[in-house]
């Protein structure tokens, strides 16, 4: 080898790593280092100017994978669908239910079992067709079938358990369910096997929404991809994995809508979103790691949005699993998991490590939820007190207690949060060993019972307490169906059964508090964090409030028809 | 005639046995599609996760999920669901209908997405092409003088950098001075579509012109100093005449197996590139089908990618012909 020629090729490769490194720091740097306003502020230059066709633009991480009403189950799918959609009834923007397609309220039976709605006459599909109750009789079926993935919103009506096991021998589209009864035209009669006052909420779940059964009858499984509903606006083109656009469906019965469509562009880079946000491309965007601190302290901190989000994050404790030393209703198991819940730092958590956007946590059920308890403080950290806890159960120290495994899902902020969470036991002498799954293998082993500890959350399908409290701690549903914590307490299930069948709403909210009150002193979690939701919004929207039931990004429930763009009118 | 018979490789190429070269090729390619297949297979079967859980999701019942996975055949034994995937393909080039997006075949999201990948290294592979050999040439032919130096040192950075890295700079200083889309793909016309692939395929194309720029150069500093270029230049050719036919000409072997090579990881690897640009590309799908466990998209996705290459392998063989008259003229 010429040795000039060799000595050149590692002097130009030093010139090059010098170089890479500057131009990698000036990338760094170049975007968090703004000018600041007079009054100090960081200054953020980010357009504002509506889009000129009066089109609301949306960024989406995610292609929705279905539109079909039976087949959404993703947040992302939700928020597309609902605009496309309606429901009997609805949330107004205190989550209070109202009526939708229904003229008013349902009159509800005194034993709590008939539900009859009449219908508004003035509902047309988009296509043109009046809607009628034979069509949401047929929508409703529809859940029924072997397709639909929320069969369990309709099973508590007569005759539908046995609709939904025929169907996954038979495949019918939309078979028979008794107790879903036509009156006339514009009366709709649901009779449940049993009074079960949460069945309400799922008639503003968009899963029950009211399809035209021509439609479905030709187009098929591609109703998908092709939906016409009765919301206000309409399916117009969706180029899969990168835009969907709806324009306004001008004979919407509750108003023409005021944007000309809403346009949604996906972009599965947040950075990517931020810079299209900021070049004035989308009207709202999602708040992620790195966003939150700077764009609050900056000249652009009026476009900071956020409300509460009806979610809870914990950590669960397998109460069942053999071997492990919290498993079990046993005093010392008891004292082990108060003594976890004492030992971590959830302000740091969520004030610095998820920069301000969550916060610790004083209950299962988070604010806007019926039942949710203000009065109860926020779970605190007391490591002196977790060592006494310790030393009570029999691990002075932490000394002799075997180490078990976190379970997580590779997501989000999951490891973050985890590897705090594991150095903060540590503290307190309490160890434990991280395991990091994807969501597949990880919802797989959770459902049977495999980790002793693990990471979950739980978003609010509808702001009632029984949506927690029932599907994670009841004793029926251990396992996959959303006890994973494997919860079994008589007195819970008592409180929990009976709250389902009492209608006045100030009493079963009493009895909901009464279990949640009972979980959190046999402490089957290691309760972690309320959160918020949070997104940038440019100055010039106007009406889009949010109800905190699933809004994200998309507001999944804002009045849709009502949301406009200032600087357009 | 010799050529043709079993262990001939290119150089035994003759011009009617082109065909039977390429035919024998394409034979070849079964057995590996094959294996391909069975692999697949058998490596969805080892992940865990129920593909019904996985579709219906997490608060789906546990009766729908198993109905679920009985109407689509997932309790069958492997062997049965292989046997019954091989039939359909074979039979109707069926590649099934998708876990995830309902209503829709695989052959149309394969279909959707290659396509979109393929204009997307189609235009990297230009770029790359006319930025790397062209900084080759020039580094060769000013060899040891500051052009070289510099033309090389861009070549190590762009070896160097992440595409989502250079992507995600591009967004942000590049494309708002020159009034490109930042993201998306929008195929309304030729115009359109070219603009919104011109950051993606530059980002794409610059890192694989890096490589091609440090083996044209190479290649091209080899032939430069051979015999018959001292022979060019004394019969008094230009400069251009002897580096472009004479030198070039020879040096291009080399380069069109690392040009081939690029050429099939851009079609099956731009999925970082297709991230950061929001594009919905092949290798995006077939990740996104990962993710979601989405069986039939993830098998037929790697089927494709596997005929891609095979496809691409081949192209570059019998592209040797072109370049080299003994390839091309060999009847012995």
């Amino acid at each position: 080898m010429n040795p000039t020629f060799g000595s050149l090729k590692s002097f130009s490769r030093s010139i090059a790593s010098v170089f890479l490194c500057a131009v990698l720091l000036a990338g760094c740097t170049a975007n968090t280092s703004g000018d600041l306003t007079e009054s100090g502020l960081l200054k953020i230059n980010s357009v504002a100017t509506p889009s000129s066709q009066n089109y609301f633009r949306i960024p989406l991480m995610t292609n929705p994978p279905d539109l079909d009403p039976i087949l959404v189950s993703d947040t992302t799918s939700d928020g597309v669908a609902s605009k496309i959609f309606n429901t009997l009834l609805d949330y107004d923007p205190d989550l209070k239910l109202e009526p939708c397609l229904a003229k008013a309220m349902p009159v509800v039976s005194e034993d709590g079992r008939v539900y009859d709605f009449e219908l508004r006459d003035d509902v047309s599909f988009s296509n043109g067709r009046k809607v009628t109750a034979h069509d949401l009789k047929y929508s409703l079926q529809r859940l029924a079938s072997v397709r639909s993935k929320r069969s369990n919103l309709i099973k508590p009506i007569v005759g539908a358990e046995e609709a939904i096991t025929a169907s996954q021998k038979n495949q019918v589209i939309s078979p028979e369910i008794r107790g879903i009864e036509v009156i006339d035209d514009l009366n709709l009669r649901l009779t449940l096997v049993e009074p079960y006052a949460p069945f309400i909420y799922n008639l503003a779940m968009v899963n029950t929404a009211a399809v035209p059964r021509e439609v479905v009858d030709e187009v098929g499984d591609s109703f998908s991809r092709q939906p016409v509903g009765t919301g206000p606006f309409v399916l117009s083109e969706w180029k899969e994995g990168t835009s969907i656009l709806l324009t306004a469906n001008k004979d919407y019965f509750e108003g023409a809508p005021r944007l000309a469509g809403i346009h949604y562009r996906v972009i599965p880079e947040s950075l990517a979103q931020l810079e299209e946000y900021k070049a004035g491309n989308f009207d709202v965007l999602a708040v992620t790691q790195g966003i939150y601190p700077k764009w609050k302290k900056s000249d652009k901190a009026d476009e900071v949005k956020s409300w509460p989000s009806l979610a809870v994050q914990y950590y669960g404790f397998n109460l069942e699993k053999e071997g492990s030393p919290y498993a079990g209703n046993s005093e010392s198991a008891r004292k082990l998991r108060e003594a976890v819940n004492l030992s971590v730092d959830r302000k740091f958590l969520g004030e610095i490590l998820l920069e301000g956007r969550f916060y610790p946590a004083n209950g299962i059920l988070p604010p806007g939820i019926l039942g949710h308890n203000s009065e109860r403080p926020a779970f605190g950290m007391d490591r002196e007190r977790a060592q006494e806890l310790l030393a009570e159960a029999g691990y002075p120290n932490g000394e002799g207690l075997p180490t078990v495994d976190l379970w997580f899902n590779t997501q989000g902020d999951n490891s973050k949060i985890a590897q705090v969470v594991q150095a903060d036991l540590k503290k307190v002498g309490i160890p434990i060993d991280l395991k990091m799954l994807d969501w597949g293998a990880f919802i797989e082993a959770t459902d049977s019972g495999e980790p002793s500890f693990f990471r979950l959350g739980w978003v609010a399908d509808y702001p009632d307490a029984e949506n927690f409290l029932a599907f994670l701690f009841h004793s029926k549903n251990k396992g996959s169906a959303g006890n994973v914590s494997f919860f079994e307490d008589s007195e819970v299930d008592r409180l929990l059964d009976e709250s389902n069948v009492i209608a006045d709403m100030d009493q079963r909210l009493a009895l909901l508090q009464q279990a949640e009150a009972r979980i959190i002193e046999k402490t089957p979690w290691l309760f972690l964090l309320f959160g918020r939701e949070t997104v940038l919004l440019k100055p010039y929207v106007r009406n889009f409030n949010p109800t905190g039931m699933c809004d994200d990004v998309q507001g999944n429930h804002v009045r849709w028809h009502l949301v406009d763009l200032e600087t357009a009118r | 005639m010799a050529s043709g018979g079993p262990g001939d490789g290119p150089l035994g190429l003759g011009r009617g046995i082109l065909l039977a070269y390429t035919l024998r090729r394409l034979l070849q390619a079964i057995p590996v599609i094959l294996l391909v297949t069975l692999i697949v297979f058998l490596l969805n079967a080892a992940i865990p996760g129920d593909p019904g859980r996985i579709r219906l999701g997490q608060r789906a019942d546990p009766a729908a999920v198993e109905a679920y996975n009985e109407a689509r055949g997932y309790n069958d034994p492997i062997p049965v669901q292989y046997f019954n995937y091989l039939w359909r393909l074979f039979t109707q080039f069926d590649l099934g209908e998708s876990d995830v997006k309902a209503g829709k075949s695989v052959n149309e999201i394969l279909e959707e997405s290659f396509f979109v990948t393929l204009r997307l290294a189609l235009l990297s592979i230009i770029v790359a092409l006319i930025v790397g050999i062209g900084a080759g040439i020039l580094s060769a032919v000013k060899s040891r003088t500051a052009v070289d130096y510099i033309s090389m040192l861009i070549a190590i950075i762009g070896v160097s950098m992440p595409v989502f890295w250079l992507g995600i700079l591009m967004i942000i200083y590049v494309a708002p001075v020159l009034g490109l889309p930042r993201t998306g793909f929008d195929d309304t016309n030729t115009y359109t579509m070219l603009r919104s692939l011109a950051m993606p395929a530059s980002a794409l194309g610059l890192l694989s012109s890096a490589t091609i720029a440090r083996l044209s150069r190479s290649a091209m500093l080899d032939v430069m100093t051979q015999d018959y270029i001292r022979t060019a230049r004394s019969k008094g050719l230009a400069e251009s005449v002897v580096v472009l036919k004479h030198a070039m000409r020879n040096a291009a072997i080399p380069i069109v197996t690392v040009v081939g090579n690029s050429f099939g990881y851009l079609l099956v690897g731009a999925v970082l590139t297709e991230t950061v640009f929001a594009l919905p590309g092949l290798g995006r799908e077939v990740v996104e089908a990962i993710k979601q466990r989405d069986r039939e998209l993830i098998t037929g996705g790697i089927l494709l990618m596997s005929f891609v290459f095979i496809g691409v392998n081949l192209l570059v063989d019998l592209s040797y012909a072109v370049f080299d008259p003994r390839i091309r003229d060999d009847r012995s």
